[in-house]
């Protein structure tokens, strides 16, 4: 049997194993095992389960992932949640979908301090999801909006994602940072107008909030949204003073909120400290299990040479240069399902910015566009992290489905989000051909 | 028949180590007269830097990069150069050193051998000097300073200049330069330019780090030892070879950037007292991390004073 | 049935014994990387040995925890497809998905086994600005892929009893 083939009954039994509903995690490293065992034996296979699960934690980068959540469940004990309601809806409650829209700028102010998509997605599961729940929100459209809003952490700098493009591209990591800030802002402003349109169709799926506030009542409730706000532009001032890296501003921020938490309960009892820690830890280890074992699947689809045959079969195209960008998005959209970020450009980015960059793109220009395609494919399913980070950040307050279900409109916004970039590149080299 | 080639290196790259090996992989087809081949797979897409050694012992891939000092306990004698940091051999003296050592010492093989692995050629990185946001003209200068550190000599040299070691990843090193996290990072030009790093340090200090061993070009050793006699001698002078042409390759690399930094770059290369940093090697943490090595050698048989000598100024 | 619900349960006060330590070393993470941005930033000074700490934290953070979430039922499934099975052909799937697992975790656990023995037998250790031995970081992989093995295979049992598994979040198992 060929290796291309060996490589196609894994990707079939990876599906048929995650329709089955076997945990996602034993599927991804089961079939990634037994796959490499397949091409090139079982003692191979097993050297690589000695050292993946190790090489992937023992990682101060990836401490960024604990802690970001820890910063959610501080956030939570915090009220951060319940105070960004009472403002928002103040201001925004008259509008229908109001609080998914200030969620989704929340997290857009949150993603110039965080570098983490999944980190993002976390912290608004906590802060948002609850209140919208409570205020009779759809719980796909409420689920999906934030697991989409997660995802303009990566585009807004700084960005952990951006600098794994530059480094495998040897494209300037400053010029893509920079690149990403109009992108960013564009598309949360994309997914506001989803959000809008959706409502607007179909009304029952956000109650409006019919009580009126007075200005002064509404400006009072400023107040509330500060302790929020004072975090983010702590981190954001902290980091762009050189005080801490972007990967020691998990910490801080899980600091931060952890005071704001002792201010708001006098004291270390209110918090839970156990319940809180026990929460952060089941999530951490949720999240690095489909991490570790996407990467086994990874390293078996490299090793069986589909990934290479289909980038080979793109170079051998003779098509107009809009066809080609059509097919790479394809590619990174339906490899988007199932891998994870970092694994995804590594091996696709060999193949594509080769090819991109003979029909002339822009490299930095491309490293945008490529940004936007992975996170598409962070909320597809049937592997979609941010979903997964979603359903498990809501206590069971949503099914994996729902949160599934509720993306299709949002993913549609990625792709207007992609069309315009494509049409107007611009948007993401204004900044960087001003630097 | 087709052998694959597995590194952490991503093609896309583009600097002397992905280039030449792709030279190399061509070469081998061509020396066998298009009987064998390599298949490369880039960019840690089947083992990251940390599980190649274990990946090419058991056979997931034939051929593969291993970077050394990430393996000071499983190979030691093999991590020579980089307990002796710093030392006054370039990149093609170590490279020769590495072959010598192997030709002469047999522990040095043996070490690899009984880890199944076999090192075909040797790849040692660029001569290191100190890139740094403010200029620095003699070790008075770095007093207080932070300086990105890793590995295990580096803390104790950083120490020993009066500055402040900072552990940081090297995805954050841009941003921490870019934000003074860190003044100075040791690094070479080749490298610096890789990384972007001169976009915003704009002083080198022409500081003698020297050249840091490296990467084993290392082989499956079952892989190795079933090839026929001819393929094998193939093998054996392409690795050294390799050495030959991937000294050319970054030595072309260096000498573009530093034009480059001469002009539109900006960035100023600054002469900093030889005998400032050797000083430092008479530091008593310094010596403690050559001792390490030392002490391992000489439980290994080695004759140890020969190849120290050759590491010190 | 009930001996196997109360063997489940006092393994779950276990499970949840080692992430609370987990949770713990989290916890001290998050104050030993702050200090030391707080000693940099003002003293030009450093906590040795933050980085490294927290790189050997990390996975015991991680493999402590794998077993008590799945003992809540917290990893990712996909039952859209399955819920609509008859109970009995569920309760086949569930006893092959938790086999799944233990037959995935026992391989990696075995695999884990060998680099643990490795990293005793050449005394492999973190270095950078403090020391310190691999091995127990390396022992605390394998024993949480022991835990989990374990776990899948207590629930597998349960599934095969008769009785029933946590569902995402929801702690309570019932017979
Ligand atoms: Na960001
Ligand atoms: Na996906």
């Amino acid at each position: 049997m060929s290796n291309l083939v060996i490589g196609a009954i894994g990707t079939a039994c990876l599906f048929a194993g995650i329709l089955m509903g076997v945990n996602v995690m034993v599927v991804l490293g089961l079939v990634g095992a037994f796959g490499l065992a397949a091409l090139v034996g079982f003692g191979a296979a097993t050297s690589l389960l000695s050292t993946v699960f190790f090489e992937t934690t023992h990682s101060f980068h990836f401490s960024v992932i604990p802690l970001f959540l820890l910063m959610g469940f501080f956030a939570m004990r915090a009220g951060l949640g319940e105070d960004l309601f009472e403002a928002t809806t103040k201001w925004l409650g008259g509008l229908r979908g109001g609080l998914a829209i200030s969620t989704t700028m929340g997290a857009a102010a949150f993603g110039a301090a965080s570098g983490s998509s999944v980190g993002t997605a976390t912290v608004f599961t906590k802060l948002a999801l609850p209140e919208m729940l409570a205020r009779g929100y759809d719980k796909s459209l409420a689920s999906a909006s934030i697991a989409i809003a997660g995802t303009l952490a990566v585009m807004i700098p700084p960005s952990a994602l951006v600098v794994v493009y530059g480094i495998l591209t040897d494209s300037s990591i400053g010029a893509l940072l920079v690149a990403g800030f109009i992108p960013g802002i564009v598309f949360a402003f994309v997914l506001c107008v989803t959000i809008w349109l959706v409502v607007l169709r179909r009304p029952d799926l956000a109650p409006v909030d019919t009580t009126q506030y007075s200005l002064r009542e509404k400006l009072l409730s400023l107040r509330l949204a500060g302790p929020l706000v004072l975090v983010i532009v702590c981190i954001v001032t902290g980091l762009y003073a050189g005080v801490f890296t972007p990967t020691e501003a998990g910490a801080v921020g899980a600091a931060l909120t952890f005071v704001l938490a002792l201010i708001r309960h006098k004291g270390v009892r209110g918090i839970d400290l156990p319940a809180t820690l026990l929460e952060t830890i089941r999530t951490s280890a949720m999240i690095f299990a489909i991490l570790i074992s996407a990467l086994l699947f990874s390293k078996f689809l490299a090793l069986s040479g589909v990934a290479n045959a289909v980038g080979g079969f793109l170079t051998g195209l003779d098509v107009a240069p809009w066809v080609i960008v059509v097919l790479v998005s394809l590619i990174y959209l339906s490899l988007g399902m199932m891998m994870d970020a970092p694994a995804l450009l590594a091996i696709t980015l060999p193949i594509t910015h080769p090819v991109m960059m003979d029909l002339g793109f822009d490299p930095i220009w491309f490293g945008i566009f490529v940004v936007l395609l992975v996170e598409i494919g962070a909320v597809t399913p049937p592997v979609g992290i941010n979903c997964f980070v979603v359903q498990a950040a809501s206590d069971g307050r949503v099914r994996l489905e729902d949160v599934f279900k509720g993306l299709v409109p949002f993913v549609l916004a990625g792709f207007a989000m992609l069309v315009l970039l494509y049409l107007v590149p611009q948007i993401a080299l204004f900044l960087p051909k001003r630097m | 028949e087709t052998f694959t080639w597995i590194t952490f290196k991503p093609q896309g790259a583009g600097d002397a180590q992905a280039r030449t090996t792709q030279w190399l992989v061509d070469e081998f087809e061509a020396r066998t007269d298009g009987e064998h081949q390599i298949e490369l797979f880039w960019g840690g897409s089947v083992a990251a830097t940390g599980e190649i050694p274990e990946a090419l012992a058991n056979g997931v891939g034939d051929f593969g990069d291993i970077i050394t000092p990430y393996f000071p306990d499983a190979m030691p004698l093999n991590n020579a150069v980089g307990f002796f940091i710093p030392q006054p051999m370039g990149t093609l003296e170590v490279g020769e050193a590495m072959e010598r050592w192997h030709e002469e010492y047999p522990q040095f093989s043996e070490e690899l051998e009984s880890q199944n692995l076999h090192a075909m050629g040797f790849r040692p990185l660029e001569t290191y000097g100190m890139l740094c946001r403010e200029p620095v003209e003699g070790i008075g200068d770095l007093e207080g300073k932070r300086i990105r550190s890793y590995g295990f000599a580096y803390p104790a040299l950083i120490e020993a200049m009066g500055a402040t070691p900072v552990s940081i990843t090297t995805a954050d090193t841009y941003e921490a330069l870019e934000r003074s996290v860190v003044d100075c990072t040791p690094i070479g030009p080749a490298l610096a330019r890789g990384w972007k790093y001169d976009e915003i340090a704009k002083y080198y200090i022409d500081m003698p780090l020297g050249a840091s061993f490296g990467h084993l070009l290392a082989m499956n050793l079952d892989t190795y030892q079933g090839m026929d006699e001819e393929t094998r001698a193939v093998v054996d002078q392409l690795g050294a070879d390799y050495l030959q042409e991937y000294a050319r390759v970054l030595e072309e690399d260096r000498a573009r950037v530093l034009e480059l930094w001469q002009g539109e770059m900006g960035v100023e290369v600054i002469d900093f007292p030889e005998e400032d940093l050797t000083a430092l090697v008479d530091d008593p943490q310094v010596q403690a991390v050559r001792d390490e090595w030392i002490a391992k050698a000489e439980e290994a048989g080695l004759p140890v004073d020969e190849i120290v000598s050759e590491l010190q100024f | 049935m009930s001996t196997l619900m109360r063997v489940r349960s006092l393994y779950g006060r276990f499970l949840t014994l080692c992430g609370l330590f987990a949770g713990l070393m989290t916890f001290a993470v998050m104050c030993l990387v702050v200090t030391n941005v707080v000693l940099r930033y003002l003293f030009n000074s450093t906590v040795p040995g933050t980085f490294e700490l927290t790189e050997g934290a990390l996975p015991l953070i991680i493999f402590l925890s794998l077993a008590l979430t799945q003992f809540h039922g917290g990893h990712i499934r996909v039952v859209v497809l399955t819920q609509s099975l008859p109970v009995p052909v569920q309760r086949v799937l569930g006893i092959v998905a938790m086999l799944a697992g233990a037959v995935l975790f026992a391989w990696a656990a075995k695999a884990g086994w060998t680099a643990f023995a490795k990293s005793v037998a050449i005394n492999e250790i973190e270095r950078g600005s403090i020391r310190y031995p691999l091995a127990p970081v390396r022992f605390a992989i394998f024993f949480g892929m022991v835990l989990l093995t374990v776990q899948f295979l207590l629930d597998a049992l349960t599934l095969a009893l008769g009785g029933r598994l946590a569902d995402a979040h929801g702690d309570e198992v019932e017979p």
